[in-house]
């Protein structure tokens, strides 16, 4: 659970005759993570492809193009077939064949479209000027510019210009046609009175008609070569849906094919035998064994070199297999010299935890897969995470809503992700509904309290409250957070302890995570005791609350804890300097208390979603406070009370309520000892039903988004950054077995 | 007569922490946005710098509790 599934790690050696069948055998089974050789042991080389390696990946290339010219999606796969050979061979070559001509008429006509498009918007000016092409040029004295511009600014650039002798302009809508008689023989008179102006000149195109019918020609044109357009891709169409099915499985079957006939690149090879190693799950090995014997027999020799031992060690220590049997890996490999197969070899890393906390490897694996040699903290994640989220939302209503959300995500996705997601989802749903259940709250409304607690089960309010309305709960929560905070670290820090130890030794644990813990525990003893707490002291009072719920305790721990409390501190102090010198001491207020606290945001989330479903129902259902102390409430029943909540270990005096108005209005809650604190929505005639409801839905809808994002963010934050910082490294090997999942294809 | 009482100092402590927070995670999250748009891999890492300016706010929260009159 603490530890990955065990890895084994297993070699198959064989003549190269039966290469082929042994990477049959290895590759059906998808079992085996292989090691790179490095090329590091004498007289062995990377072996080399196996023959058709570059035929299959040339086919490969062919049917990936075409898939992309046919624009075949997954979704297009037809039942699952087998694709043989000489089927490969002849129906690639039509399909590319006809593909290939399709797809050349579809680029030629483009190409015509793109052409015609370009001389429609090259004579469309010219069509709008509603001057002939023929009289726009060919003059001798006569000067001419067609073009876009400011026709005020070009007249007055003319006039201006003493090189011009007359000159005339012709307006289209957006055209100006410009015809200059210049002073003399001056060739560039037009071009020099146009500087300056706002005028982009367009080229006189080559063409005898008049410009209108020209584009009405050039349309017509489009027109054809749009319909060709669309047969051909219409034709393309039919073609891809009948022939995707077999591109889809051809990828796949060439794709295994490349993959089988490159692998021997990752094993040790000579001329006549090869060498390959790899990882497997140490209960596995049987099968592997088994696999390949009952392929090739007694041609190739399969050995488990070692199981590799979760100590972190150094290489070439490697730990005998179990029966006592111990193979020396570099004998096995080699035969005699110490080089190794792969140098930096370490086993991949499979999670191996119980089916309930498998949802929880995700939330692991964001910030990183564990080492081999670690310890895995997913169990934690899976005790901690739904229980702080569970407690902050505490809700029945909301609860029931994100399992179903979460079972939703779990069950209609193929992700393996986010249907460990959906498995996340559904137990901090679990848990938020069984909170939910213990405040008494159905989307906020206490209704669990009424019809539950008080009247069935007999006690004066739901057994835990959220405090936003019970003030001493919201102390006794910020101090229950730091409780929390303490026990979650400590995990964190005893793993840190366990995970130096191994790979650093005692004194480095002992000086690191040990001082670290020393101190957050030293510091959080002093906190909970009455140590110099005489005359209001230092602490405020709301601390004890917690540490009062122990029977037999009251006003703190005794003095004398706190005492020893500070003295663990001091040591804890003292082995952070010695372990991580003075940055270590700058940081030791970190370690001692800003974790700590931290926690309490646990208790300000609890305390800030309880505000937001209770302004929500404020605002529909309106609510009145009554003041329990007043005379005339008194008169009518009301008193003030002690409930004993937590079951009896926690008691408070009430002095006011607040109820919802569910079933009746404001007008029931006139007396002088109510309070109205709003008169609800539904209380105020349809058009305020009407908008009631639309509060309601929106309101908790964002009540319930809200908190995925602040519950669910803070929760994970202080998974990640409290508790994960104290041990957490990261950074194991991917399994990542030799094999290939069919989709689309079947062997036999 | 204080200039301001001592729930609205702590209700301001408890607020220019908060700007102060959000602030310090304008540039960390644009960032670390950047980042993960550069490897999937660093959404847990960015994840964690991002959140890491949030202490302060729990911590003038502390604050709020530790001057008596001020709840």
């Amino acid at each position: 659970m603490l530890r990955p599934e065990q890895m084994s790690k297993v070699s198959v050696a064989g003549s190269q005759r039966v290469l082929g069948d042994v990477i049959e055998a290895i590759h059906d089974l998808e079992l085996v993570h292989l090691s790179d050789y490095d090329g590091n042991i004498e007289g062995f080389d990377n072996g080399d492809p196996i023959e058709g390696a570059d035929e299959a990946a040339e086919k490969l290339v062919t049917v990936r193009s075409l898939k992309s010219i046919l624009d075949v999606s997954e979704a297009d796969a037809g039942p699952t077939r087998i694709v043989t050979d000489d089927a490969l061979e002849e129906e690639l070559e039509e399909i590319r064949v006809e593909a290939n001509e399709l797809d050349d008429r579809r680029g030629e006509l483009e190409d015509e479209l793109r052409d015609v498009e370009e001389r429609i918007d090259e004579v469309e000016p010219f069509a709008d000027l509603g001057v002939d092409l023929d009289l726009l040029r060919g003059y001798d004295t006569l000067q001419v510019a067609v073009g876009e511009g400011d026709e005020a600014g070009v007249r007055a650039a003319l006039e201006a210009s003493e090189r011009v002798d007359a000159y005339e302009v012709y307006a289209g809508d957006d055209t100006l046609g410009v015809f200059v008689y210049p002073e003399g023989d001056d060739e560039t008179a037009l071009d020099d009175a146009l500087v300056g102006v706002d005028f982009t000149r367009i080229e006189v195109p080559d063409a005898e008609d008049s410009p209108g019918a020209y584009v009405e020609e050039l349309r017509h044109e489009r027109e054809t070569v749009e319909s060709e357009l669309e047969s051909v891709d219409a034709e393309l169409e039919e073609f891809r849906l009948e022939h995707a099915g077999f591109l889809l499985a051809a990828e796949e079957k060439l794709a295994i094919d490349v993959q089988k006939a490159e692998v021997p690149l990752q094993f040790a090879s000579t001329e006549r035998a090869f060498v390959a190693e790899g990882w497997i799950p140490t209960d596995e090995y049987d099968a592997f064994d088994e696999a390949v014997r009952s392929s090739v027999g007694e041609h190739a020799a399969v050995e488990e070199i070692e199981r590799a031992d979760y100590e972190p060690s150094g290489h070439g220590h490697h730990a005998p297999t179990d029966d006592g049997s111990a193979v020396d890996a570099e004998a096995a490999t080699d035969g005699g010299t110490s080089a190794e197969f792969d140098e930096s070899d370490s086993p991949p890393v499979v999670q191996n935890n119980p089916g309930p906390v498998k949802p929880f490897e995700s939330l692991t694996e964001v910030i990183n897969r564990p080492k081999y040699t670690e310890l895995d903290p997913t169990v934690i994640l899976f005790l901690t995470f739904p229980a702080f989220y569970g407690f902050m939302i505490g809700d029945l209503g909301y609860g029931i809503l994100y399992t179903t959300l979460g079972y939703w995500l779990y069950s209609s996705f193929d992700s393996d992700m986010i249907t460990k997601l959906g498995g996340v989802a559904m137990w901090a749903g679990g848990f938020t509904a069984l909170f939910g259940v213990l405040y008494g709250e159905v989307f906020g409304l206490h209704l669990i309290t009424d019809y539950i607690w008080e009247p069935i089960v007999g006690l004066g309010d739901a057994p835990l409250k959220k405090g936003l309305h019970v003030g001493a709960f919201a102390e006794l929560w910020l101090a229950v957070s730091l409780v929390f905070g303490i026990a979650h670290l400590t995990i964190g820090y005893v793993f840190g302890l366990v995970n130096e130890t191994r790979s650093h030794g005692l004194k480095a644990a002992i000086t690191e995570s040990g001082g670290q813990m020393l101190l957050m525990l030293g510091v959080g003893a002093w906190l909970f005791s009455s140590h110099m707490q005489s005359d209001g002291g230092p602490r405020p009072e709301l601390l004890y609350s917690v540490v009062d719920l122990v029977p037999g305790i009251t006003g703190g721990l005794p003095p004398v804890v706190g005492i020893v409390g500070l003295v663990a501190a001091l040591t804890g102090l003292v082995l952070v300097t010695i372990g991580e010198g003075a940055a270590g001491f700058l940081e030791s207020p970190t370690y001692a208390l800003v974790n700590t606290v931290s926690y309490t945001r646990i208790a300000a989330v609890l305390l800030a979603k309880a505000g937001m479903a209770y302004v929500v129902n404020l605002l529909v259902f309106g609510a009145y406070d009554v003041d329990l102390t007043n005379e005339a409430a008194q008169s009518h029943g009301y008193e003030p009370y002690t409930v004993e909540y937590f079951f009896g270990l926690f008691s408070t005096d009430i002095t006011h309520e607040t109820h919802f108005m569910l079933f009746s209005g404001p007008e029931a809650h006139q007396a002088e000892y109510y309070s109205v604190l709003f008169d609800g929505l539904i209380h105020m005639g349809w058009g305020g039903v009407l908008a009631g409801v639309l509060v309601l839905v929106v309101g908790h809808a964002l009540v319930l988004g809200l908190g995925v994002t602040s519950a669910g963010l803070q929760a994970l934050r202080l998974e990640y950054v409290e508790f994960f910082n104290k041990f957490y490294e990261g950074g194991g090997e991917k399994y990542n077995p030799f094999g290939y999942t069919r989709n689309y294809t079947t062997e036999d | 007569m204080p200039a301001i009482t001592p729930k609205s100092a702590a209700a301001l402590s408890v607020g220019l922490a908060a700007l102060a927070a959000g602030y310090a995670e304008r540039g960390i999250g644009s960032a670390a946005v950047g980042a993960i748009a550069e490897d999937q891999d660093l959404f847990g890492t960015g994840l964690i710098l991002t959140v890491l300016p949030e202490t302060l706010v729990i911590l003038a929260l502390v604050v709020v509790f530790v001057v008596p009159s001020a709840f």
